[in-house]
């Protein structure tokens, strides 16, 4: 009896639960559709086994992923990443919408592994897995989770990007030499592409041709009859065979082949431009170079680089051309070698997915403030070093540069999150239209604005300098907790900068003092002698003696304390003409070919009869003879050299004879 | 009626005298040339992964060096030499033939045996087959079809080499004794029984598939490492099951199906029916460890061999760099046998210390007067907080601080020019997973510290050459809290544990360390069987399997229960709490009895690199013998008391 009670008690509990099944099933499942949420609960062909096995364990994948984090966590510890690694992959396989171990498990890849190898070589492939697995596998699998996106955005700028790392150099170039072979160096910014709007246009160019390349090979041949002719006798003659998948993990795919072929013809040609020199590479694909420079298949080969191009860009990089596009109109002229502006794409890639999940109520779920500082400091770093000097066959010359186009923008977004701020504020009561606590943003924007001016008056660009020193006083949403701060800028441009690198403490310190001088004297040759702006190569080429004769003046070098750091960075002597000539000849030699004479042969004269002496001293002549042509080919000789060496002969003896009595002290 | 007469014929020849005589010659012949055949190929590839010392610039004939410029010369030349030494013992692993001549040997003696058991043929028909199968999914097929060519190929030769070392395990077990009819009786039933042939054939397939799970794009040494770990602890675990099930099941089975009646009718005493059934046990468990312990060892020789990370081909490195840093730290970290030495700490006279005891417990004492108890207790847990305190403080370094700790006995890693590796992890604060810190090491005799990047709480290794060790065997190590290079200090004070400062050296090689951990690896197994069916004698085969496994779970977890009773107290803000009480109070003295059992670990040793000493391998046999004659002594008298009789099943 007491049993029949007990199964009528259970069955009007099952059938009550049914109802409300019954009932609350439609709104769960239409809000987790709205929502995003769904994810396939039944195996489909083509799926991973594992995915049939997380499915399988139903409520106890839960409790087995656990264990598996704890166990990973442990044996992270314990330093044994192998099974760590390899822990964390099952976890992301049984639970792939769980964004916490994507990020815990690139995380771990790319900064905790990573440094735990001593070979640059070593490390990069760890951090290149960690923004792999991000980008190929835990964004795909969590298309509008913010902090996937986020996570990866992190280690482009703060990994590659940053300075943290030692073996950072070694990624940045491998990160722009991958680039280089996606893409392609950005087209070349001639004299009418000077102006950022006309520049952005020129890139929006550039990326639409691989946006509208074609989608398949088929595709290709159909537009082009010769292209079938072209991929076979790639297959047959040079085994490059086009019908097996363009790419691979290591970049050793043929579609990468070709495309790396086709990078290293174009930085030959780059010689043969500058210096009348027809160069080769004996230890290449001798019948590829052929096709590649086969006159009568050109236009096929056009159309099928095209299409391999943005076949790795989407299949691989899981990149979209249009919103590459749309950033590069939004944003300025993102060259996609540079590492911030791969974060500024997946940070603001995420916001933008995470906007249209995010809602009043679950606003809170989301780290918008942390992801929005990233698109900031990425627009930020691109102010910084948004002009990148690379070429695949020389690897080892990197170099970055500040690049104006990014200082409007910069603004654009801090109104825009200025704005976002200050409306949670309001609704928070922390904001009255009376009162307004400190900004981050804006301690922020003060700073950049003040490198902005002074970057600015370098180049010789006075108006928009002032127009920029102007906002600086101006800007209604800047702190105003400094009392001393309208003394400060009451002051004519010219004086405040002069001021800002006299007075400045920081200007004080030798290695900052260096930073100026060689950084201006850098975009002289880069900006103004590489790119033929010679108007950009006086300007900051006198802005770098004006701040030499501060330092100099300022005696910065003429203290004891000093006296040996001086000493030991021989590029920075009280001469300045022979600086300027140490740091030309540095350039030189790092840029080698074509780069190099093209900067030496468009400096004046007196500056290329200093940096033909230093470059014979710093043994550059045995370095560009290596190819069997001789040093003066490139860098012909002009009169003045002999005085100058002459000259430089007599210094050192002097430097010599003064040496004994630095030791004394 | 042609081809059965046929394969009749066949079979008969292979069982004949002569057959067996030639066949063994060609297999020895066969199995000689081969070996010969590599060491000769080695040895003359050798020289090419050589490198050479490149010798100093000689000074110019006028230079008139000075005594101290002649020393710096030398000791450069010293330094070069020994860096070359260092290289080039790492790369001899290329020529060594080691893992090819005890692979062919197994191989060879493996095909005797076949050849002897009368199934030369049928075996080579066997192999024949599978190579019909494999040879075109591995040469005209994509990936997959090769890795499934591979698998089908595992599982033959696994299968067969299970297949003649049980019937070379019948031969053993051959002789006319009781103990050791029951024992072959086990064999027969562990090809019977289903559960066992699940768990064998779960193992075989296990085996065959774990090479081809490997990712081709991690490191060769973690790929070695993931291998040697899933390879030998989860063969171990799945063999381990399979023993636990077999022992039961041939116990408990009997004696439910009434078969035991069959045998205890006979003169057969129970020490002897124990004896007997577990020799049978630990008999097929050595047949199956060998199998995998020999699939395990070839595939990481073979594996050993392939391209690692910054290598154009096995140990040729890219970029004309002599050694990758995964190669290195395979052949020095992985496949090695190592000893650590852990730093002198300091070490208080004892009336130090007991005047810091009564110093503490004065000041307890004036803090609460009337409520300060002095018991023996305190008196212990003082002496032991301040003999730890000293020792943290000693391991600590403050910002911009430096310490040189000293490590001892590494006179024998200085005479053989080892490369040391330095093991070290450190601790501050919370640990925030995102901090870095830039730690700078003064190593003797080196031409600049080198700085490290140290993520928090995480284990990390640095290579150390011998010539920072001087003449008394002594490494002296300093470590500053700060990036000497940039001239910056970290934060906050960095505490290295107890166990994070180690420095290992090379004591053996890493086969005989696979030798020894599947020693006692069969050890284990050997006390799981007797535990398994000392709990058969008197349970259900239900009750018994649950007696079993829990025994086997605990072993295997005590240290982690030990470890997780430390933290769990029965008092808890001063209240005694009883359930915890009687949970400590159970698994206190389980977790004690276990410890000995869970802390070899010898899996984890051989994974780490670290020496299995065969000091180990006797400890673990006394420690493990002992209690399997304990526990022997207990079944046998159980088993002596029990009514076999009745009815006792279903």
């Amino acid at each position: 009896m007491r049993d029949r009670t007990a199964q009528l008690i259970a069955a009007v509990v099952m059938v009550c639960c049914l109802v409300a099944s019954a009932f609350m099933a439609p709104s769960v499942a239409a809000s987790a559709g709205r929502n995003r949420l769904v994810y396939g609960d039944t195996v489909e062909e083509g799926d991973p086994p594992e995915v049939a096995l997380g499915i399988a364990m139903g409520a106890f994948r839960g409790l087995f992923v656990n264990i598996l984090w704890i166990r990973a966590n442990d044996r992270k510890q314990e330093g044994r990443y192998y099974d760590a690694v390899d822990l964390a992959k099952t976890i992301t396989r049984l639970q792939p919408r769980f964004p916490r171990v994507w990020a815990f498990h690139a995380w771990n890849l790319a900064y905790n592994i990573s440094v735990a190898t001593n070979t640059p070589e070593e490390r990069w492939n760890w951090v290149s897995q960690g923004i792999r697995l991000l980008r190929d596998e835990g964004i795909p699998k969590n298309p509008n989770d913010l902090l996937v996106h986020k996570e990866l955005g992190w280690i482009f700028l703060h990994k590659v990007q940053g300075f943290m790392d030692d073996a950072n150099g070694y990624y940045k170039r491998q990160h722009a030499r991958d680039w280089t072979i996606v893409l392609g160096p950005p087209p070349r910014r001639d004299a009418d592409h000077i102006p950022t709007e006309a520049r952005q246009k020129q890139l929006v160019e550039w990326l639409t041709n691989v946006m509208n390349a074609k989608e398949t090979l088929a595709d290709v041949i159909a537009g082009d009859p010769r292209a079938q002719e072209l991929v076979d006798r790639l297959r047959d003659e040079a085994g490059i065979d086009l019908t097996l998948p363009f790419f691979k993990d290591d970049g050793s795919g043929p579609g990468e082949q070709l495309l790396t072929l086709i990078e290293e013809q174009r930085s030959l040609g780059r010689v043969l431009e500058t210096t009348g020199l027809r160069a080769g590479r004996p230890d290449r694909n001798a019948k590829a170079v052929e096709l590649i420079n086969n006159m009568e298949l050109r236009p096929a080969f056009r159309l099928l680089a095209l299409h391999v191009r943005k076949r790795v860009l989407v299949d691989k990089y899981h990149m979209e051309p249009d919103r590459m596009i749309r950033y590069t109109e939004a944003y300025g002229p993102l060259d996609w070698r540079h590492p911030a502006s791969h974060a500024l794409y997946w940070a603001q890639r995420g916001i933008e997915n995470a906007l249209s999940r995010a809602t009043a109520e679950n606003k809170r779920d989301f780290d918008f403030l942390n992801t929005d500082r990233l698109v900031v400091q990425a627009v930020q770093e691109l102010f910084r070093t948004g002009d990148l000097y690379f070429d695949i066959l020389n690897p080892q010359f990197y170099m970055t540069m500040p690049s104006v186009d990014y200082i409007p923008v910069y603004g654009d977004i801090l109104e825009v999150l200025s704005k976002r701020e200050a409306e949670e504020w309001e609704s928070k009561g922390v904001m009255t239209s009376k009162t307004r606590p400190y900004q981050l943003y804006s301690a922020g924007y003060e700073n950049f604005l003040k490198d902005a001016v002074r970057y600015l008056y370098r180049r010789g660009d006075l108006n928009a300098a002032q127009t920029y020193f102007d906002k600086l006083i101006t800007y209604a949403k800047l702190n105003t907790n400094d009392p001393f701060r309208p003394e400060k800028f009451n002051m004519p441009l010219k004086e405040w900068v002069v001021k800002e690198i006299s007075e400045e403490e920081r200007f004080a310190v030798p290695n900052v003092a260096l930073q100026e001088v060689v950084g201006s004297l850098q975009g002289a040759y880069l900006n103004g002698l590489l790119m033929g702006n010679m108007k950009l190569f006086r300007d900051c080429y006198t802005y770098a003696a004006q701040v030499h004769a501060v330092f100099v003046k300022r005696q910065v070098f003429n203290v004891a304390a000093n006296a040996e750091d001086a000493a030991r960075m021989e590029i920075f002597a009280r001469d300045f003409p022979r600086v300027a000539g140490q740091v030309l000849a540095v350039l030189i030699g790092n840029a080698g070919l074509p780069d190099g004479p093209a900067m030496y042969q468009r400096a004046p004269d007196d500056l290329k009869a200093r940096t033909y002496v230093l470059m014979e001293r710093m043994n550059l002549r045995a370095y560009f003879e290596q190819g069997g042509t001789s040093f003066d080919v490139f860098f012909p000789p002009v009169p003045g050299i002999e005085e100058y060496r002459a000259q430089l002969d007599a210094d050192d003896k002097a430097r010599a004879g003064n040496k004994p009595s630095l030791e004394h002290k | 009626m042609k081809i059965r007469d046929t394969l009749s014929r066949l079979d008969r020849a292979q069982h004949s005298l002569w057959f067996k005589i030639i066949a063994s010659v060609v297999v020895a012949a066969l199995g000689v040339a081969a070996i010969t055949a590599h060491v000769v190929v080695a040895r003359a590839s050798q020289s090419d992964y050589r490198v050479q010392v490149v010798e100093p610039r000689p000074p110019p004939p006028d230079a008139n060096l000075t005594a101290e410029e002649k020393a710096a010369r030398e000791a450069a030349r010293s330094i070069a030499e020994a860096n070359a030494r260092q290289i080039n013992d790492v790369l001899s692993a290329h020529a060594d033939v080691t893992g090819v001549v005890v692979g062919v040997a197994v191989l060879t003696a493996l095909a005797e045996a076949v050849v002897w058991l009368g199934l030369g043929l049928t075996s080579l028909a066997v192999l024949l087959v599978l190579a019909c199968i494999s040879a075109p999914l591995e040469y005209f097929g994509n990936q997959r079809a090769a890795d499934v060519g591979k698998f089908i190929a595992s599982i033959g030769v696994l299968t067969m080499a299970f297949s003649v070392l049980m019937e070379l395990l019948k031969i053993l077990y051959g002789g006319p004794w009781r103990v050791l009819a029951i024992a072959r009786n086990v064999i027969n039933e562990a090809v019977r029984l289903k559960v066992s042939l699940v768990f064998i054939i779960l193992l075989i397939f296990g085996l065959a598939s774990l090479p081809g799970l490997l990712d081709a794009g991690t490191p060769l040494r973690y790929r070695v490492q993931l291998f040697l770990s899933y390879g030998t602890g989860g063969t171990f675990w799945v063999i381990a099951v399979l023993v636990l099930f077999l022992s039961v099941g041939t116990v408990a089975f009997e004696q439910r199906d009434r078969v035991i009646w069959q045998t205890m009718t006979k003169p057969v005493a129970a020490w002897q029916y124990l004896l007997g059934k577990w020799l049978g046990v630990v008999g097929v468990a050595a047949v199956l460890l060998t199998v995998s312990a020999s699939g395990v060892f070839l595939f990481t020789e073979y594996l050993s061999g392939q391209t690692a990370v910054g290598e154009v081909r096995p140990f040729v490195a890219r970029n004309g760099e002599t050694l990758t840093e995964d190669r290195e730290a395979l052949q020095t970290q992985v496949l090695s046998a190592r000893l650590a030495v852990r730093p002198d700490l300091p070490a208080p006279t004892k009336d130090d210390l007991t005047a810091q005891v009564k110093d503490r417990i004065d000041r307890l004492r004036a803090s609460d007067p009337i409520g300060f108890k002095e018991t023996q207790q305190l008196v212990i847990d003082t002496y032991r907080d301040i003999a730890d305190e000293m020792k943290t403080r000693f391991l600590s370094i403050e910002p911009n601080q430096g310490r040189t700790f000293v490590f001892r006995g590494l006179k024998t890693a200085k005479d053989e020019n080892q490369l040391l590796h330095l093991r070290y992890k450190i601790n501050v604060g919370g640990n925030d997973p995102r901090t870095v810190y830039r730690l700078t090491f003064f190593i003797p005799n080196q031409p600049a510290p080198f700085i490290r990047e140290v993520p928090l709480n995480l284990t990390l290794t640095m290579p150390i050459p011998a010539s920072a060790i001087d003449d008394d065997g002594l490494l002296k190590l300093t470590v500053g809290n700060a990036d000497l290079e940039r001239q910056v200090a970290n934060p906050e004070t960095l505490t290295f544990p107890p166990d994070g400062l180690e420095v290992f050296y090379k004591v053996g090689s890493y086969r005989l360390n696979f030798a020894r951990v599947m020693v006692i690896l069969w050890f284990k197994l050997a006390f799981l069987a007797m535990v398994a069916i000392t709990a058969a004698t008197f349970l259900s085969f239900a009750v018994a399997s649950m007696v079993a496994f829990g025994a086997f779970i605990i072993a295997e977890g005590a240290g982690f229960i030990w470890e997780s009773l430390n933290y769990y107290d029965a008092e808890v803000e001063g209240k005694l709490l009883i359930h915890r009480l009687i949970i400590r109070i159970i698994a206190l003295p389980i977790a004690w009895a276990f410890r000995f059992y869970s802390e070899m670990k010898p899996t984890e040793n051989l994974v780490d690199g670290r020496l299995v000493a065969w000091g180990q391998v006797a400890t673990a046999f006394l420690l493990l013998g002992t209690t399997t004659a304990v526990l022997y002594g207990i079944g046998v008298a159980i088993f002596r008391q029990r009514e076999l009789a009745t009815y006792s099943g279903q």
